[in-house]
Order: structure tokens, then sequence, then C-alpha cells
């Protein structure tokens, strides 16, 4: 139809129709390059947003030192195992009175938060700074309170060490009247082996969790003050 | 332009698309503001090296000394060992210059002296070592501790050699380690005698970058880390 009318160009109402016709073209093209533009602004945004702070993002890090411990299940495993997962390490002990469980709770409300489907790409890791009172069955049955994917790490303090030196965390036992009361120190979360990108790169920036939810999980170091 | 002309008048002469230039332009401005943000690099930051390391020694009070006490503040370490003679003289001077430096121009700054040999360098050592070097312990703390940690820290994480030698002196590589408020290691000096304009230089970049990244800015500040604007 429309090939026919426009073989008549003599026609003034083609003519018009022909310029109603452009000009419909040109909105569409408005629309297609507003689209364009707003994807491509909403794409930078979303790649240099920063991560509402949930840590410090360390561009283009040095893999984190590979190192082997006992798991909870008494089995030797390696942080490369987890390789293709984002791991979360977290530094406690099992006696802990306090810090530790609820570090450990906010762990497990964080992978309420995530869901089954993300939790997959997740694997919180408990490694004890107290092997010598946190065995495997001990971890094991720790962790069963807080969550079932939960895996506890252990060890000798020699192995232990090195891991938790290298993401920062300090502490130290303290001896009461000859008996081991407790192990003073700061629990921290690290994030582990390389994902791809940009999504895993610091101690503790969980990146998935800061837009999806509102009730978001803290998992948070120790604020530092601002200078001066 | 009239309407009837549309159809001989090449393509790229028509109103619809010559407007769409106009858009494309503006398209393109983010990008060329980006490429110029890339190359003119606005603002500098340093590097995020790595974490720096967790550990808990001893002071020259005997007092327990952790990292955690450091977590805000900017930080400089070295490494050295009382025992030992010109090289750690002058490491230990150029940490004291830092000292004078960051007081004249009012950076807030404490500094870590790590001695790595625990067996003669006890407290007691430390503060006789700090006492002749007429150090301000204030902000200057000299700290050790267990072989096998500072082995960890110094070795494996701040990445420094040092090797004992069998008549009790160390063969090792003088060093300076900046590390931030958050615990991230921001560089490095490879040497006992580190240039003081550029330790002066990279503090005040990251004070600079701590005191403007709040709201948006931070957003440049990560795209200055995103494009690597680190200073030569």
């Amino acid at each position: 139809m429309t090939a026919i009318e426009s073989d008549q160009p003599s026609n003034q109402s083609d003519v018009e129709r022909n310029a109603t016709a452009s000009k419909r073209k040109r909105y569409i093209l408005y629309g297609v390059v507003a689209l364009v533009g707003l994807l491509l602004v909403w794409a930078v945004v979303w790649w240099f947003s920063p991560h509402s702070f949930y840590g410090t993002v360390i561009q283009s890090p040095e893999p984190a030192a590979d190192f082997m411990l006992v798991t909870s299940d008494g089995e030797e495993k390696s942080l490369s195992d987890f390789r293709g997962k984002y791991v979360v390490l977290n530094f406690g002990y099992t006696f802990c009175p306090d810090v530790c469980p609820m570090t450990l709770a906010e762990m497990s409300s964080m992978a309420d938060a995530l869901g089954p489907n993300k939790m997959d790409d997740v694997q919180v890791i408990f490694v004890t700074l107290d092997p010598e009172r946190d065995t495997p069955e001990q971890l094991a049955n720790y962790l069963s309170y807080f969550s079932p994917d939960f895996i506890g790490m252990t060890g000798e303090l020699a192995d232990i060490d090195p891991v938790a030196s290298q993401f920062g965390v300090f502490y130290e036992h303290v001896k009461q009247e000859g008996q081991e009361t407790g192990v003073f120190g700061q629990p921290q979360h690290a994030c582990g082996p390389d994902r791809p990108r940009r999504l895993c790169k610091s101690d503790l920036q969980f990146w998935h969790t800061r837009r999806r939810h509102r009730q978001r999980p803290r998992l948070h170091a120790p604020t530092p003050s601002v200078l001066k | 332009m009239s309407t009837t002309t549309n159809l001989d008048t090449p393509i790229w002469q028509q109103e619809t698309l010559r407007v769409s230039y106009i858009w494309y332009a503006l398209l393109a401005l983010p990008l060329v503001g980006l490429i110029a943000f890339v190359i003119f690099q606005p603002i500098q930051v340093l590097p995020r090296i790595s974490l720096a390391p967790g550990y808990s020694f001893v002071d020259q009070d005997g007092q327990r000394f952790s990292n955690e006490e450091l977590l805000g503040k900017l930080v400089i370490y070295n490494f050295i060992y009382t025992r030992c003679g010109e090289v750690c003289e002058r490491s230990s001077a150029a940490m004291r210059d830092m000292q004078q430096m960051t007081r004249d121009v009012g950076l807030p700054v404490e500094f870590v002296t790590i001695s790595f040999d625990p067996e003669h360098d006890t407290p007691e050592h430390l503060r006789a070592y700090a006492a002749k070097l007429d150090a301000d312990t204030s902000n200057w703390h000299f700290v050790t501790g267990d072989p096998t940690r500072l082995k960890n820290v110094i070795g494996n994480s701040f990445r420094t050699y040092y090797q004992a030698k069998d008549d009790g002196s160390f063969a090792f590589d003088p060093a300076f380690v900046l590390v931030d408020g958050l615990g991230v290691l921001r560089a490095k000096y490879r040497t006992a005698t580190p240039d003081l304009e550029t330790v002066h230089r990279d503090l005040g970049l990251i004070v600079e970058e701590v005191e403007n990244s709040d709201g948006a800015t931070r957003y440049v500040y990560e795209a200055a880390h995103l494009f690597l604007c680190f200073p030569q």
C-alpha cells in the first residue's frame, strides 16, 4: 500500500505524510540515542560507584598467599581449593564470649540476605586463633549453630599465624593463673581468592550485598578516625 | 530545509542527522572527559598495594603493641636491629628526620621501628637505643616480638628481607613502609635514606584523599585508583 502511494510524489498529501514519517523517524532516533545515553550513564555510574563502605578496594592486588589447614570435617584443605568462590575469612575462637558469636550471627544473617543462590558462590570460613582448644569437632559443633555451610579451620598455631597476619589480624593468647583464658584480638573478614574483575579485591569488601538488600549486613573493619 | 529536497540531498546533510550529530557529540563528552582524566590525571593517588600485616609485639616500655592501635593513623615503619652498624644508623636518622618533618608541617604520623633481633633487642635495649637516638617516643615506637611472627610480618607481609648470620649480625634490605589509616600498605621505599620530599608528597596525597573522599568526590578518587593515577 504505502509503496504504491509513495510512487506518486507529486501528490501534496503524500509529501505531508513523508514529512510526518521523517519526523517520526527522527523521534525514534532521539529515543534510541537518549536510551543509549542513559544506558551509558548508568553503566558509568554502576562501574565507578564505590562500595558504600564495606572496605577498601585494592586495585590489581597480589593474590592472597595460599595456606592449608584442617577443616571442621577433619580434612586438610587449602585456600586455593575454594578458588572460584568469594571467601569470607573470619578469625576468632569458639570460647570467645561475645564478639565471635556476634560476628558469626552477622555472617549467617548475611547468608540469609543473599539467599541460597548467591551463597553458592560464597564460602564463609571461620579460622580459629585458639587451635589448642578448638578441635575440628568443637568447630563443627560450634558452627552448626550458625549455618551448616560455614567451614571451620584449625591447625598448628605456626600455620595459622601467617594467615592471620597477612590479613591484618592481630591476636594474643592471654593467660591467667597459668590457665589459658582467652584470645585477645580483633575478628576480621577477608575476601579471598580472585574472582573476575573487581568483585573480590579487598579484605572486607562485600560487593553483592550492597545494592540488593536494604538490611545490609555489617561487614566492617574498625572505623578509622579521620585524619586531622 | 524543505522536505522536498530530502530525496536528493546527501544523507549526511539532512536535518535529522545533523541534529543527531549534536546528540552524538553530547554522548561523546563523557568519553572525552574520561580520556582526558586518564591522560592529564587531574588528581593523583598513592596506590593501594596490599594489606598491612596484623601483629602483636612488645614496645620499648614492655607494653603490648599491636597494629590495631595504629588504625586510623598514618604509619611509617622501618626495620633494624640495634647492634647493627652504619646502615641502621642512617635508617634511624632518616626516621628521625621524617619525624621532624611531619611535626614541622603538622602531619599526624606514627613511627614504628621493628627490630628483627628479639634475642638481643629486649625492651631495655630498645629503650636504650631510643635514648641514644634522642628519639621522641610519643609517636615513635620501638617494637619486637616472637621470631617466627616477626618473620611473618616483616618477611611475608612487608616483603622485606632479613637473615641472621652466624656471628649474630644480620643481612637485610633497609626499607621504609608507609601504611594508611585503613591498614593498607601505600608505599615502600627500598633504601636506608628515603627522599624526604617524596615522603612528604606521599603523606600529603593520602591526607588529601582522606579529606576529600566524601560523597561525590569519592567517585573521582576511586576513578583515580582505577586509572592508576599514581605519582611518578
